[in-house]
């Protein structure tokens, strides 16, 4: 099997998401934390990508192009609230990091 | 017809950029006028639905799979109705619990912060409700988790911001799990159309790709609808919320995801819906019953007993997959409606009745201070309505006749007697005796007799509102019929997409 | 000579700081992560080789067959604009959403609450007052270009939150100019703008977002024109995290 660019795409994007995925859950930091999604949600956009450039010959699909558009706005939004829920907390508690879960009787 | 399907997701976006906009004293009358407009129209969906059949809607014009199709069969109508009943209730119980007493600047800003995320959170509900595009809906989902988040920290508080991040960031990792399984579901079927991926998988054999899609979408979408192992943001999130907002998380936002993870499996992935399949997510729901309802008994605060109360009976809806699925050969002609109807049943009454139980609580703390179960001593005695709502409510949890939560029992009881299965009949009725514990606990402390010491009688209205929650969990046990007919209108799964558009 | 309170706050802010390192699960837990992390990167990656190897398809046919009808020439922007516009329009409601969002958490800072910005020294400022006008122009010729090339909204959109971020940073604040109210509407406008449009199409007994074919080009470029300004403005408020005045008493005057 020849070694495609859509290939080295797809398979960047499959680790890219997974080191996003040790990132959340291993770090406690929050903007850590946030910014571990923001790296697994780049990693699904560039696998949309690789989808898109699957049949170059006919120019790549314009449609999980636009969906990446559509994602990345909708990671920008998510992203801020965030981060502004991040900042309040530091503002009230002092902490960076979310505490243990404690129960509550 | 199809036009409705539009007007109600837009009404209610609509609302919430028109309350947001304005901002002004009257945000509480025009959200109530909104949400008046969104139920009832919701409502008229599911009749028109029930009588004539599904609904399509091509936005745009195009049609799938360039375009974006708004589809609506029973499912969807039933989920359209269950949003409408519950959402215009807890609207009015909204409308009662924010409204400024002592006019101090908090109650105004908690009003004008929650109304333009309530509607937005209900035209995002009813969109995942009628979208039939993959990609679409996770927009959809999106919007269902952010705006449930805001919600919680309307009312500020640390514990809440806590809960909220926590809530935040589960719902982001489950929504990313779910567009990676998305991509997948692309590249193997060129379309996002839910209905013709349906139609496409039929035919295609079961590959490795389709089996990943479906992990990572199923444990995505889970860790949105809070199923066991996965449930570890729901109890502090829906606990401490303001009553109404926890109302909608635990009866409605929780549902959305499920819903939708529905109409994937027994829609999409018909063909991995294998014996194990189905077995496995039955001991998850049993772990979710048995575990949600353990952790409910040693709570010793209202609200969070409620919400880890919700846990358990977000299992019982999944124990839809393994009662659906015959046990014996993987045949999906073979797969038995009796146990599904069932568990959606479940859904609606569990939404009216927990709805009914977080208003009750919101008017403890409202009017006694504080939710610790040691001082609710002299609450039947104070609050006579809010303690039958809570009762009523709880008798409908634990599935005693005539409620709607006994019907709903009795059809998954029967599924899985007549599929053989005995060993989810003894779930379902552990179940349901753990849940009379946890409720009883509470009625025992309610009905001690004691003066609390610092009582505030509550708005009265809002105890109706309460009381009629729960009434109506208890009075849907006498409708079934009509609603088992809805459920089955526009076949659901049963093949034929083409049929019965009354477009 | 650091009293002991400085000292206190000094050690306040390091724990602010440093715990990027201490997480909270143990040096075990974490070992597990990464061995599940790798283990899901190899199931994954044969997924990805699988997909990749695939007969090709997609809807670049379907798009391109109708791109004639769609208003623009460019197909992604045709699809994000024309064929999935409803996703578009959501995607503006998430903007205002999260704004939505912000508020409701922040509903007590008011732009005097939120850390004062010192103005820039004098490089910032020379380079902002070039910078931020030609961002402008910049933003405009992104709209411009997206109807024929890659471009459109969105790009034009972020350029002008960055205009709006670069005077926030540099503490020439434009914010101080616009009123709550005006702020908002701005950003609600093209999500509104967006759904009456498509809702006059839909009472004109078309589909919601139905564009008329012969017209479709300056519907699209008027709805990308007025998205533009909002995801700007979106994003600007998302970046200050602040409203200009006081939440709940919008009526007051200013009083700086």
């Amino acid at each position: 099997m020849p070694l495609t660019s859509e290939i080295v795409f797809a398979l960047t994007a499959v680790i890219v998401f997974c080191l996003g995925l040790y990132g959340l859950i291993a770090y406690a930091h929050l903007v850590r934390k946030i910014m571990a999604i923001n790296v697994m949600g780049s990693a699904v956009f560039l696998f949309f990508g690789a989808i898109a450039r699957r049949n170059f010959e006919e120019g790549s699909d314009p449609v999980p192009q636009a969906m990446v558009i559509t994602g990345i706005v909708v990671a920008v939004a998510a992203t801020a609230f965030a981060l502004t829920l991040a900042r309040r907390l530091h503002a009230e508690t002092g902490q960076t990091q979310l505490p243990e879960e404690q129960s509550r009787r | 017809m199809s036009d409705a399907l539009v007007w109600s997701i837009l009404i209610p976006l609509l609302g919430a950029i028109l309350t947001f906009w304005l901002n002004s004293r009257w945000v509480a009358a025009i959200g109530l006028a909104f949400s008046l407009a969104t139920g009832s129209l919701a409502l008229r969906v599911a009749y028109a639905i029930w009588r004539d059949g599904a609904v399509l809607h091509e936005i745009g014009g195009w049609g799938a799979p360039l375009g974006i199709d708004l589809y609506a069969d029973g499912l969807s109508a039933f989920m359209l109705a269950t949003n409408g009943l519950v959402g215009l209730l807890i609207s009015a119980a909204a409308y009662l619990y924010f409204e400024p007493k002592e006019d101090g600047p908090r109650q105004g800003q908690e009003r004008r912060a929650f109304w333009p995320l309530w509607l937005f959170l209900w035209g995002a509900l009813n969109l995942a409700y009628v979208s039939s595009d993959a990609f679409n809906l996770y927009v959809a989902v999106e919007l269902i988790g952010l705006a449930g988040v805001a919600l919680i920290v309307v009312t500020g508080g640390r514990d809440g911001m806590v809960a909220a991040m926590r809530y935040l960031l589960a719902a982001l990792l489950g929504s990313l799990g779910y567009l990676l399984g998305v991509a997948m579901l692309y590249g193997e079927f060129h379309t996002l159309d839910l209905r013709l991926m349906a139609e496409l998988s039929a035919e295609a054999e079961s590959s490795l790709v389709l089996w990943v899609a479906l992990a990572l979408i199923s444990v995505g979408l889970m860790v949105k609808t809070a199923l066991f192992p996965l449930h570890f943001w729901l109890p502090p999130a829906h606990s401490s919320a303001a009553a109404p907002v926890s109302a909608v998380l635990s009866a409605l936002v929780v549902k959305a995801t499920f819903y939708l993870l529905l109409r994937l499996w027994f829609g999409v992935f018909s063909d991995q819906m294998t014996v194990s399949f189905g077995q496995l997510f039955g001991v998850l729901a049993t772990l979710a019953i048995i575990g949600g309802s353990v952790q409910a008994i040693l709570q010793r605060r209202l609200k969070i007993m409620v919400a880890y109360s919700t846990v358990a009976h977000i299992g019982y809806l999944f124990l839809i997959l393994p009662l659906t699925i015959p046990y014996r050969g993987n045949d999906t002609a073979a797969w038995n409606f009796d146990g599904f109807s069932g568990g959606m049943y479940h859904l609606l009454s569990h939404a009216l009745a927990k709805s009914a139980m977080f208003l009750a609580a919101g008017i403890v703390i409202l009017s006694m201070g504080n939710d610790r179960l040691r001082n609710l001593r002299g609450m039947a005695h104070q609050l006579p309505l809010t303690t039958f709502a809570f009762g009523l409510a709880g008798v409908s949890l634990m599935g005693l006749p005539p409620s709607g939560g006994f019907v709903a029992k009795w059809f998954m009881v029967n599924a899985a007697i007549e599929s053989s299965q005995w060993w989810w009949v003894i779930v379902l009725l552990a179940g349901g005796l753990l849940t009379a514990v946890y409720v009883f606990l509470v009625l025992r402390y309610a009905f001690l007799p004691a003066h609390p010491p610092h009582f505030r009688a509550p708005p009265r209205r809002l105890e109706y509102v309460a009381l009629t929650l729960a009434v109506l969990s208890l009075a849907i046990g006498f409708r079934a019929v009509e609603a088992f007919e809805l459920l089955e209108a526009g076949t659901p799964f049963l093949t034929a997409p083409d049929g019965g558009d009354g477009s | 000579m650091p009293t002991g309170r400085d000292r206190a706050k000094e050690a306040e802010m390091a724990a602010a700081i440093t715990p990027w390192e201490t997480a909270r699960s143990g040096r075990a837990m974490r070992f597990l992560t990464g061995i599940g992390a790798f283990l899901l990167v190899i199931l994954l990656a044969l997924v990805a080789v699988d997909l990749m190897d695939r007969e090709p398809g997609g809807l670049t046919r379907a798009a391109l067959d109708s791109l004639d009808e769609s208003g623009v020439e460019n197909p992604v922007t045709a699809v994000l604009l024309n064929y999935r516009s409803m996703d578009t329009w959501l995607e503006l409601g998430v903007l205002v959403l999260a704004v939505m969002a912000m508020f409701a958490l922040q509903r007590c800072s008011s732009l005097d609450q939120v850390p004062r910005i010192e103005r820039g020294g004098y490089v910032l400022m020379r380079m902002s007052s070039v910078f931020v006008p030609l961002m402008i122009l910049g933003a405009g010729y992104l709209l411009w270009r997206g109807t024929h090339a890659p471009g459109g909204a969105f790009q034009a959109g972020a350029l002008l939150g960055a205009a709006g971020v670069m005077l926030r940073l540099t503490a020439r604040d434009a914010f101080r100019a616009v009123s709550g109210r005006t702020l908002r509407g701005l950003i609600v406008l093209s999500f509104a703008c967006f759904a009456l449009t498509g809702l006059g199409f839909m009472v004109m007994n078309r589909r919601y977002l139905e564009y008329p074919p012969a017209r479709a080009d300056e519907w699209i470029f008027l709805i990308e024109l007025l998205a533009t300004l909002s995801i700007g403005a979106a994003l600007w408020v998302l970046f200050v995290g602040a409203h200009p005045t006081t939440w709940s008493r919008e009526k007051q005057p200013r009083t700086d």
